[in-house]
C-alpha cells in the first residue's frame, strides 16, 4: 500500500504551507524570518482528546485539528533554527505543534510514509 | 530616551564583554527561535530587563524658553532615578571547562568582570545605562533530551534613564478684549481681539 497514494484518496483539499527559515538575531533582535510558501494536499481531520495530552497543558483549550499529508511538516525545536511550519485552512492560520511519521498497519513504509501533526490555531501577531 | 536605544545598547556592551557573535546574544521572548548551539557556537546569551523601581520620588522641573512657540514657553519635564535587574542567561554546550570550550558560568564570570572596564560600560553610559552591581553568578545546568548543558544566570543591577517625558504649557495662554473707536458719526465701533 502506497501511503501518499492513500493519503491523497482521503484528502480533504490542497492547502499553502508556508515554512519559515532560518532568521538569526541582529542587535539581539530576530530577523524576519524568509518564508518561502508550497501548496501540499492534505486530509484535516477534528482532534480526538488522545491527540490534546500531545500537547502541554496551556494548549490544551486551543482548537486543534490533525493533518495527514505526504508532505513532511516540521515543528521548531532545540538547536533546530527555525520555527515551526503555517498551513492555511480555511482563510486561517494554523501552526504546527507536533508531528509523527504516519504508517498504516498493512502499509509498507519503503513505498514512502505520510506525516500526521497536530495543528492549532496561531494567535495574530 | 527611548528604550529601543538602551536595549541596543546593553546588547552591544554584553556583546563586547562576552567576546560572542552580535547573533549570539539576544533578548529573550521573541518569536523565533534559539540561535544555533553547537561546537561552532559553542555559547549564546539571552537577556531579559526585569522590573523597573522608581528610586526616591519623582520631580517635575519647569523651564521658560520664550523662543519656543506661544503657548509653550514653559516646559515640564519629569526627573527621577530608575533602576532595572538585566537578567542574563548564558548557555553553553559545555558543562566542564577545557583549553577550547568555556562553560557557561566561565562566560557569566567574564562578562561580570569586564563590565567593569571601560569598553562595555561606555558603550551602555552613552544611553545612561549604569551597572553598579554586578551580581553573583549562578550554576544552574539542565538537562535537554538526555544530555547537559551548560547554563549560568547573572542579574545585574542597572541604573537606567528616566524615559522622556514632557509638556508644554505657558504662563499666559491668550489676551483678550474689545477695542473701542469713540467719535466716528455712526458711533463707538467695538471690535473683540483675541492675541494668543
Amino acid at each position: 500500500m502506497d501511503v501518499p497514494s492513500l493519503i491523497d484518496d482521503f484528502a480533504t483539499g490542497t492547502y499553502t504551507l508556508t515554512r519559515r527559515a532560518t532568521s538569526g538575531y541582529t542587535g539581539g533582535i530576530a530577523n524576519a524570518p524568509t518564508n518561502t510558501t508550497v501548496s501540499i494536499s492534505a486530509s484535516v481531520q477534528p482532534a480526538n482528546g488522545r491527540d490534546l495530552l500531545r500537547l502541554p497543558e496551556g494548549r490544551r483549550t486551543q482548537e486543534t485539528q490533525v493533518v495527514f499529508s505526504a508532505t513532511e511538516l516540521r515543528v521548531g525545536g532545540e538547536n533546530l533554527g527555525y520555527d515551526a511550519d503555517l498551513i492555511t485552512i480555511a482563510g486561517r492560520t494554523w501552526e504546527v505543534q507536533q508531528v509523527q511519521t504516519w504508517v498504516p498497519p498493512g502499509a509498507d513504509p519503503s513505498d514512502g510514509v505520510g506525516y500526521r501533526a497536530l495543528v492549532q490555531l496561531k494567535a495574530e501577531g | 530616551m527611548s528604550w529601543a536605544n538602551v536595549e541596543a545598547a546593553i546588547q552591544a556592551a554584553i556583546v563586547s564583554a562576552s567576546g560572542l557573535a552580535d547573533g549570539q546574544v539576544f533578548w529573550e521572548h521573541q518569536d523565533a527561535p534559539q540561535p544555533p548551539l553547537d561546537d561552532t557556537h559553542p555559547l549564546m546569551v539571552s537577556m531579559s530587563l526585569g522590573s523597573i523601581i522608581g528610586l526616591g520620588i519623582d520631580m517635575v522641573s519647569h523651564n521658560y524658553d520664550g523662543a519656543r512657540p506661544a503657548g509653550q514657553e514653559v516646559q515640564l519635564v519629569v526627573e527621577g532615578q530608575r533602576e532595572a535587574t538585566l537578567q542574563l542567561q548564558v548557555f553553553s554546550a559545555a558543562t566542564v571547562d577545557t583549553v577550547s570550550k568555556a562553560t557557561a558560568r566561565a562566560c557569566a564570570e567574564q562578562i561580570r568582570g569586564m563590565l567593569r572596564l571601560p569598553t562595555a560600560r561606555d558603550l551602555m553610559a552613552a544611553q545612561d545605562v549604569v551597572p553598579f552591581d554586578p551580581g553573583t553568578v549562578g550554576w544552574v545546568p539542565q538537562v535537554v533530551g538526555i544530555g547537559f548543558r551548560g547554563r549560568a544566570t547573572l542579574d545585574i543591577r542597572c541604573y537606567v534613564p528616566l524615559q522622556a517625558l514632557v509638556e508644554y504649557t505657558t504662563y499666559v495662554s491668550t489676551i483678550s478684549g474689545t477695542v473701542t473707536a469713540k467719535g466716528g458719526r455712526a458711533g463707538d465701533i467695538m471690535r473683540p481681539f483675541v492675541v494668543p
